[in-house]
Formats: structure tokens, sequence, C-alpha cells
């Protein structure tokens, strides 16, 4: 795990939580930040937000773009 | 650092094998980027009028779009919606877009200022510009959305970048001028096919404070021409002038498909 911290958004032990919270929840989606950046493998989407809204999408928009 | 830097593809095409066109971007050339936009009236077309201060510090980049108007003919221009890209009652230098005196009437429009000198020389290199075929669905992208946007909103005006939508990839610029009597000049840009260009001239004692006007396939005058084909554009005047000219990577008879 040590590969994320370079989020440094959280201290290392909420992040490893975060993580395993959210691979539970969703099987194939990595969220740091908390919601900061949200990663899906299923789709191979990235999405960045910027604290109140999510502004960057790289990836999959489903029904296309 | 040579090498490093970014591409997408548009949906569907393969970033590795698509032509330069079929990209959204590329790292190996600029976008046009947009630097104000609006719309204008002019009451009294006699009368020189700024349309727009941009502040930008050079000469830039900008269209000019008639709604319909023409001058001394306004009467039946409410009903119209022929939006047509005008260059000859407009100009812009450093500091300001105007609106150049001329014959009686009234006009409104629509203008855009980009956020390119007139005065940059630039090429990118053609790394493919042989057409491909879509190769999936074209459900795979990229969208970056404006401040205070979200990714989710459905209306192309809140995204900076998206992949649903072209923007006009810069493929070379330069500048250039003519001596009394004009001549012609034939810039070559090697594409392939006829590209989406524009050229604009500044006339020799036309204005004192550096103003470039668009010259159109229409012309300034019916003596001043601008035509492209797959290999160059040419500029044909017969004017003493000196000219800018802006070359996309976009194809002129290539959709948005």
């Amino acid at each position: 795990m040590g590969e994320f911290t370079q989020f440094n958004l959280e201290p290392l032990s909420e992040i490893t939580n975060q993580l395993i919270g959210g691979f539970v929840q969703d099987k194939d989606m990595l969220v740091a930040g908390p919601n900061a950046i949200k990663m899906s493998g299923t789709d191979r989407t990235i999405i960045i937000n910027d604290g109140e809204h999510d502004r960057i999408l790289i990836g999959r928009q489903e029904g296309g773009f | 650092m040579a090498g490093i830097g970014a591409k997408v593809s548009r949906p569907g095409f393969d970033v590795r094998t698509c032509a330069d066109h079929e990209l959204l971007f590329s790292s190996s050339w600029p976008l046009l980027k947009i630097h104000s936009q609006g719309s204008f009236s002019i009451p009294d077309t006699t009368v020189q009028t700024t349309i727009a201060t941009h502040g930008l510090g050079y000469v830039p980049m900008f269209w000019v779009f008639d709604n319909g108007n023409s001058i001394s003919n306004t009467t039946s221009s409410a009903s119209r919606m022929t939006f047509f890209l005008q260059g000859q009652y407009t100009a812009i230098n450093s500091t300001n877009l105007i609106w150049r005196s001329t014959s009686a009437g009234s006009f409104s429009g629509y203008y855009y200022i980009f956020r390119y000198d007139m005065t940059t020389s630039f090429e990118a290199e053609i790394f493919n510009s042989t057409s491909s075929t879509k190769t999936d669905v074209g459900d795979y992208g990229i969208k970056v959305a404006k401040s205070g946007k979200s990714i989710t909103s459905t209306d192309l005006r809140d995204y900076v970048v998206h992949s649903g939508s072209r923007s006009p990839m810069i493929h070379k610029t330069g500048t250039g001028s003519f001596g009394v009597g004009g001549g012609t000049a034939t810039i070559t840009h090697n594409l392939g096919y006829e590209p989406l260009y524009f050229v604009y001239a500044k006339y020799a004692g036309g204005y004192a404070d550096s103003r470039y006007e668009q010259l159109t396939g229409l012309a300034l005058t019916s003596a001043d021409v601008t035509y492209a084909s797959d290999t160059s554009i040419t500029i044909s005047v017969a004017n003493q002038l000196d000219y800018f000219y802006m070359i996309f990577k976009d194809p002129m008879l290539i959709g948005n498909s």
C-alpha cells in the first residue's frame, strides 16, 4: 500500500481504511481524498473532484461521448 | 523534454494510429483558446466604435460574425439567422476590437477574440495525415469542466475540453508582407487535405495603430483573395500589406463524426 501514501491527504491509517472500504463497497473502486480522486478498474476511469464538483474525467463515459 | 507529453484521440479512434486531425488534442500543437466573446450592436455604422476591449497587449486573432444585417438595410434582419464570418468592417489592435466607419446603416453581430498573438510563427510536425476508421463505439475519452461546473453537465459550454466536441488544433501560423501593388504568396502546409484556415491583413497606411483586419475568401476588396488546396494556401492581393495566417489541422470537408 506504500504507493498510495503519495496522496498524503489523511493519516496513513485512515487512507488504508478508506481504500479497504472502497474496495469492499464497490469491489473495484479506489477512492482517495475522500472522494478527491476516484479510480475504477472496471470502467478504466479516473475522476478528480475539486472539493465542490467532479471536474475531470479520464476514461469511460457510459453512453459514450 | 522532447517526446514527453499527452494526446487524446476523438471517440472511436485509436490514439496510437489515428490521423493527427482525429485527435482531440496533442502536446505537439496548441488548441485555439477563446479569450472573450460577446454580441454587439452598432447603431450608426458611419461612426468608428470600440466593440470590445481585450487588453491583451498584443494583436490577437479574432472572428466577427454578422447576424444577417446588412449595411444600409436593417429592416429584415430581425428574422434572419444567416450568420456568416464578416471581416471587412472590423479590425483589431493590441487593445481593442474596433468597428471601422463605413457606409450608413446599423449592424449587429457576434465576436470571438482568441489568445493567439498574430505575430507568432509556429509549425507543428505532421505525424499522420491519413484518415483512419473508427474502431469502437467511442465511450472512452476525457472531459474537463470549467471552474464551478461539474462533469455531470450535458452542456458542452461548461467544459474546457470534451471528447464529444472538437477544438480547432493549430498546425501552422506565420507572417509575411507585400509591397506596393501586392503579389501572391503560397504557404505550404502539406497536410494532404484542404484545411480550415484564416488570413488577416494590416493594410499599409490604413491605420496608425497596427490594426489587422480579416482577409477572407470574399476579401476586403475583390482584388484580395485567399484559398486553400491540399498542399498549401494562397494569398493573392493587389495592395501593400502585412499578413498573418493560421492553418489548422482540422480538414474543411470532414465532419465531426
